[in-house]
């Protein structure tokens, strides 16, 4: 190429710096949806109502990661619990009913409410007990 | 009258005599498994793909595709697991093998849209790894059933026995794993795998899956998403990432040296393994046995 030297570097350089943009763009490092330890998001708290109707009178416990198991100390055919935990990731709700009378279909129904509103409602069958996990939406 | 009265108990003892079990040649462990046991004594299955081989990697050789010709069922994943799929197809066409696919009978989920961009070979957008939901698999077993029943209608009692026997045992699985699952708090379920293989497992259970590589085996990450993810599991307070039965877990061990994070053990990702994993629900035991007992 003809030209003043000085003026050919330029050119050559810019030519560089252009051609340089795709790669950069290309191996830089992209922002990932990273917290530091310092900026975890705030838990909202709530308060689930969780109550347990058996068909027939029966022992029943609750439990929950980091919640206060409760437990009926006799036999009876409800159970209310409040647990209060994180609204966006709720744990797991372990129920258990042991039968007085074993019977062929006994029921136990969960309902969790949450400031009055229905947001689980359900039912598990067994005989002579019923173990099982309800998740929380 | 002596012909006659031969011809005549000949007659009679047929239904007795046993049929010829249906030749079925199977391109999963999982379901080799599952075709044992709803096909019981009328099935005979062949593997082809074995146990502890990588199915990201196989391809048929020619004396897989003269076995597989040989047959009269051939099972399969589907949802692009087996990319040679249309190909041994074609092949075994004029022999009149029928092919049973699983993915026709689960509820895919997509791949991770990274995965697109991170492998070497072709696939479907669903992830083929669907074994690891047991609702799928409780579909494919009656998947099984009706093709069996198709193929010897005589056996149809006994492979809906089975079949009911086998959903029984899935039933009696997905309560265990829900209840062994029940103590992890949610904030723990975070799964730093090899591959993205357990997304079903991911979605039935509530986890978040952080793959090294994409969906296959044969998909190297990149150093940037190597450096990604050991940013992610430092902010996760991630406290155990797993190999898997396949893999070599080099790549993992130097993750956990930067992290520090423990290596927590091996999960069977692309089928069964032997011994006590040999058998779909021993498998799905021993991945939430190790998934639980290095979370907690």
């Amino acid at each position: 190429m003809r030209g003043h030297p000085i003026l050919r570097l330029v050119v050559l350089i810019c030519f560089l710096a252009i051609a340089g943009i795709p790669v950069y763009l290309i191996t830089r490092d992209r922002p990932v949806g990273v917290l530091s330890s310092g900026e975890l998001p705030s838990k909202k708290i709530v308060s689930y109502e969780i109550t347990m109707t058996s068909s027939t009178p029966a022992h029943l416990a609750l439990a929950a990661v980091g919640q206060k198991p409760v437990e009926s100390s006799s036999e009876t055919e409800s159970l209310i619990a409040t647990y209060s935990m994180d609204a966006v990731k709720p744990e797991d709700l372990v129920v258990k009913a042991r039968f007085v009378s074993p019977q062929k279909n006994a029921a136990l129904r969960i309902q969790v409410q949450v400031a009055g509103k229905m947001i689980k409602d359900a039912t598990l069958w067994g005989s002579e007990s019923i173990e099982d996990v309800i998740s929380i939406p | 009258m002596r012909p006659l009265f031969s011809v005549l108990i000949f007659i009679g003892l047929a239904p007795w005599v046993s049929a010829e079990p249906i030749k079925v040649a199977s391109l999963s462990t999982v379901l080799s498994d599952i075709a044992r046991n709803v096909g019981g004594d009328r099935v005979e299955v062949s593997e082809i793909i074995k146990p502890g081989s990588d199915p990201h990697l196989y391809e048929p050789t020619p004396g897989d595709i003269k076995k597989i010709s040989s047959v009269q069922i051939v099972l399969a994943s589907g949802l692009g697991f087996e990319p040679y799929l249309d190909k041994l197809r074609s092949s075994v066409e004029k022999s009149g093998v029928e092919f049973v696919v699983a993915g026709s009978a689960v509820k895919p989920i997509a791949c991770a849209e990274e995965d697109h961009h991170d492998h070497s070979h072709s696939h479907d957008a669903a992830d083929p790894h669907w074994w690891h939901s047991i609702a799928n698999v409780e579909a494919v077993t009656l998947q099984l059933r009706d093709a069996f029943i198709a193929v010897d209608p005589d056996g149809r009692s006994d492979f809906q026995a089975n079949a009911k026997a086998f959903e029984d045992k899935l039933k009696g699985l997905a309560k265990w794993t829900r209840l062994q699952l029940a103590g992890l708090p949610k904030s723990q379920r975070i799964l730093v795998t090899s591959h993205d293989a357990l997304g079903y497992f991911a979605r039935d259970y509530g986890f978040q899956v952080l793959p090294v590589q994409g969906i296959s085996t044969s998909d190297q990450p990149s150093s940037q998403k190597v450096r990604n993810l050991i940013k992610e599991i430092k902010s996760l307070g991630v406290k155990a990432i797993f190999a898997e039965n396949i893999e070599n877990p080099k790549v993992l061990q130097q993750i956990t040296v930067e992290t520090g994070a423990n290596l927590g053990g091996m999960l069977y990702a692309d089928g069964l393994g032997i011994g006590d994993a040999g058998t779909y629900i021993g498998m799905m035991r021993s991945n939430v046995t190790t998934i639980v007992g290095a979370l907690q």
